[in-house]
């Protein structure tokens, strides 16, 4: 069983360091072209 | 008898301009007086004999900078200058301006003068233009802005005799406008609003089809008619910005002619105080001065709760160890997440001390100061006063400040500022700086009062700030930019800071420094933790290796269970992967675990310590209760048989995060800005040499 909790954790650490760095989301709002939000 | 005529007079102006006073001194009326923002927040109205013939009757309006309404406040004073049928619908406006901030002011002034309604300027405070060393050339100012201007001193009851004299003329006064919008933005867009709109004038026509919203008042024919544009929402709102710049390019010629300010003239204390912080020696004296105290208050004021951080996590680790049931997900927990957090939090306290103080410089004014000084030092250097914004603001984070290179409009000067930034120490280095300096710098003082930690870590910002400066000076010699962006800065008044604000600064800036590079942190001492605790063959048969190994040789089971640790940690994953790079860092004078530590924090510095703070758990014993700290002082070169953070190793490494281009989101940024990867992969690969070069050099002479 820890096994198994500690492969999810792995698995979800590595999904977020990929979307973080190599497909970040463009964030909604209403945004001009201009700003960073 | 003569009959009395009335006539409406709208006050309208700035906040803090003193139209209030001037209000009181025109009624009589007692009027509650303040210089906050939204005292004024209803219309208030009072009558004013201006002689035996004339009474006015004044509507103080509420303090607005333009009237385009961003505020409820701000709608008043719009509706009541378009809307002829308002009750308060003027005869005639007077803008009081107020004499130190007059160009900000006169963008207000030129919006009304335009409504073609008869108009006066009063420029308030006269009495303080001595002491502020500040003349006007009314005449000039007179005939520029095609308006009467009176100069008053509200308070002191100067110049309203001759303001009242002058309204008495108010038929007189010439209602042209000033600015000719509709030739500077679109001559064909503007025929075609003076056509729709006949019976308005041009900049009333303009204003409505702008503030359509607060129209209400128009006939249902007239609101047909700005349906027409109702359309067109895009054009219409870069037009508006069209017009702004506009209107500020006509006040700064006119006020080029008209306007002098002659700063060593000026008396008050804000001059005073202004001549001394500014100045070219003192200024840069204050300003060493001030860098030096937050430096030093960031070592003796951290030390303590740092430590109890650290000492927290590294407890937490031994009970998570001893008190979970022993397996996989305990050994992350204990050696990956609990290192992880505790790397992350542990510098909770100089993050706080350090944004505390930048909150207060910035609060205090003092900040607009220090831009001021360094504009005279960026000069000298070839570069673009408007650099130094970005340049300041590198000290938090680069992300910000590469975007706040927007308002440079030199491409090239942009460019460079964009490539340098980078150099100034951000706060993310902050941790890798204070870990490692409270390893290799003595802990001791200098005279009795300079902090050695202190000074080390002031002598790495000035570092960063003087790289970013040589390399600005050596592009600009590539890159040849001719033409330098000339730099404004208002000078906001001195103040005492708010601790509101300060807190809430300081509160987001820690949020921030958790939440976004503390996920990162903690997701990659999941994955080391993974890579350092699984491995190959050797690694799964390490004990049977060891034993092997071991068999003859007379050591304690405690000695043996350490060898076998460290075994697994040179065959897992991790361990593999450090050992090829190895020949590359070692003339640095780095390990493997450094290397990979190094590696890591390509993703953002901060990552470094917790990195070291997991490779180092996964090696140790269980009952450990060292801190990250106790753990990389302790780590012994096997080769030497030396601290592996030695001064040599320590100073190297130092200068590699002083140079080094470790920031993945500052690369993505730069890319962004600069529409191409030309420049981030340039930034990187050059910062990443010299950081590389300077730290061998270093190592080489130091060891």
């Amino acid at each position: 069983m820890q096994e198994i909790l500690t492969y999810i954790v792995l698995v979800i650490a590595v999904a977020f360091l990929i979307r973080k760095f190599f497909f970040k989301p463009k964030k909604k709002g209403n945004c001009g072209p201009d700003c960073n939000c | 008898m003569k009959k009395n005529k009335v006539v409406k007079l709208a006050l309208v102006g700035n906040p803090n301009t003193g139209k209030t006073s001037l209000f009181n001194q025109l009624t009589g009326l007692n009027q509650k007086v303040g210089n906050y923002p939204g005292i004024t927040v209803d219309k208030k109205q009072g009558k004013c004999k201006i002689s035996e013939e004339l009474t006015a009757e004044v509507t103080d309006l509420p303090g607005t900078y333009s009237i385009n309404p961003s505020t409820l406040d701000e709608t008043i004073v719009l509706e009541t200058l378009l809307n002829e049928k308002n009750s308060s619908f003027p005869d005639l406006v007077i803008v009081v301006a107020e004499v130190e901030n007059l160009k900000r002011n006169l963008l207000l002034f030129s919006q009304i003068k335009d409504l073609q309604i008869p108009t006066l300027l009063v420029i308030n405070m006269k009495d303080q233009m001595e002491r502020k060393g500040i003349t006007i050339d009314v005449l000039a100012l007179k005939k520029e802005l095609k308006s009467e201007v009176i100069l008053v001193s509200a308070r002191k009851k100067i110049g309203i005799e001759d303001l009242k004299q002058e309204i008495l003329n108010y038929k007189k006064w010439d209602t042209n406008p000033i600015a000719n919008i509709s030739d500077k933005i679109d001559a064909d867009f503007f025929k075609e609003v003076k056509k729709t709109f006949t019976d308005f004038s041009l900049y009333k026509s303009w204003l409505l089809i702008t503030q359509q919203e607060y129209c209400d008042f128009l006939s249902n024919e007239e609101q047909n008619k700005l349906r027409i544009f109702t359309e067109r929402k895009e054009q219409i709102k870069k037009y508006q910005h069209k017009e702004t710049i506009y209107r500020y390019q006509k006040i700064n010629e006119i006020l080029k002619k008209t306007y002098l300010v002659d700063k060593s003239k000026a008396t008050d204390l804000r001059s005073k105080l202004d001549r001394i912080l500014t100045h070219k020696i003192f200024g840069y004296v204050i300003f060493a001065l001030v860098l030096f105290l937050i430096f030093q208050s960031i070592f003796e004021w951290a030390t303590v709760p740092m430590d109890l951080i650290d000492g927290f996590f590294a407890n937490l680790r031994v009970l998570a160890k001893n008190n979970l049931p022993t397996g996989m997900l305990t050994n992350l927990i204990a050696e990956g997440i609990i290192p992880g957090i505790g790397g992350v939090l542990i510098f909770i306290p100089q993050i706080t001390i350090l944004f505390i103080f930048i909150s207060i410089l910035e609060e205090t004014g003092y900040m607009s100061r220090v831009v001021f000084l360094m504009d005279k030092i960026m000069r000298r250097f070839g570069m673009g006063g408007k650099s130094i914004i970005p340049l300041i603001s590198g000290t938090a984070c680069a992300i910000p400040a590469i975007m706040a290179s927007r308002n440079i409009s030199s491409w090239r000067e942009r460019l460079i500022t964009i490539l340098v930034v980078p150099f100034t120490t951000c706060s993310a280095r902050l941790p890798v700086y204070a870990i490692l300096i409270s390893i290799i710098i003595p802990q001791k003082k200098i005279l009795g009062i300079f902090n050695l930690q202190g000074l080390t870590l002031m002598g790495l910002y000035l570092l960063g700030f003087g790289a970013a400066i040589l390399s600005a000076v050596l592009l600009n010699y590539i890159l040849k930019v001719k033409h330098k962006s000339l730099f404004a800065i208002e000078m906001p008044n001195y103040k005492l800071p708010s601790i509101k604000n300060i807190f809430y600064t300081v509160v987001e800036k820690v949020k921030a420094f958790i939440t976004g590079a503390g996920s990162i942190i903690l997701a990659i001492s999941v994955v080391l933790w993974f890579l350092a605790s699984n491995g190959g063959s050797n690694f799964k048969n390490a004990d049977e290796i060891i034993s092997k190994q071991t068999q003859n040789q007379t050591i304690s089971k405690e000695e043996i269970h350490k060898k076998i640790a460290s075994y697994k940690l040179e065959n897992s994953y991790i361990g593999i992967m450090g050992k090829t790079i190895e020949p590359v860092i070692k003339p640095m004078g780095y390990d493997w675990k450094i290397g990979i530590a190094l590696i890591s924090s390509f993703a953002a510095r901060e990552v470094f310590v917790g990195a070291l703070a997991t490779i180092y758990n996964v090696e140790s014993d269980n009952d450990n209760t060292s801190t990250i700290k106790q753990r990389m002082s302790s780590e012994i070169n096997p080769a030497t048989g030396e601290k592996r953070f030695n001064f040599a190793t320590g100073m190297s490494l130092l200068l590699f995060y002083a140079f080094a281009m470790q920031c993945m989101g500052t690369l993505a940024i730069v890319k962004r800005e600069t529409k191409s990867w030309k420049w981030p992969i340039l930034q990187l690969t050059g910062m990443g040499l010299l950081a590389y070069i300077v730290s061998v050099i270093t190592f080489t002479f130091l060891n």
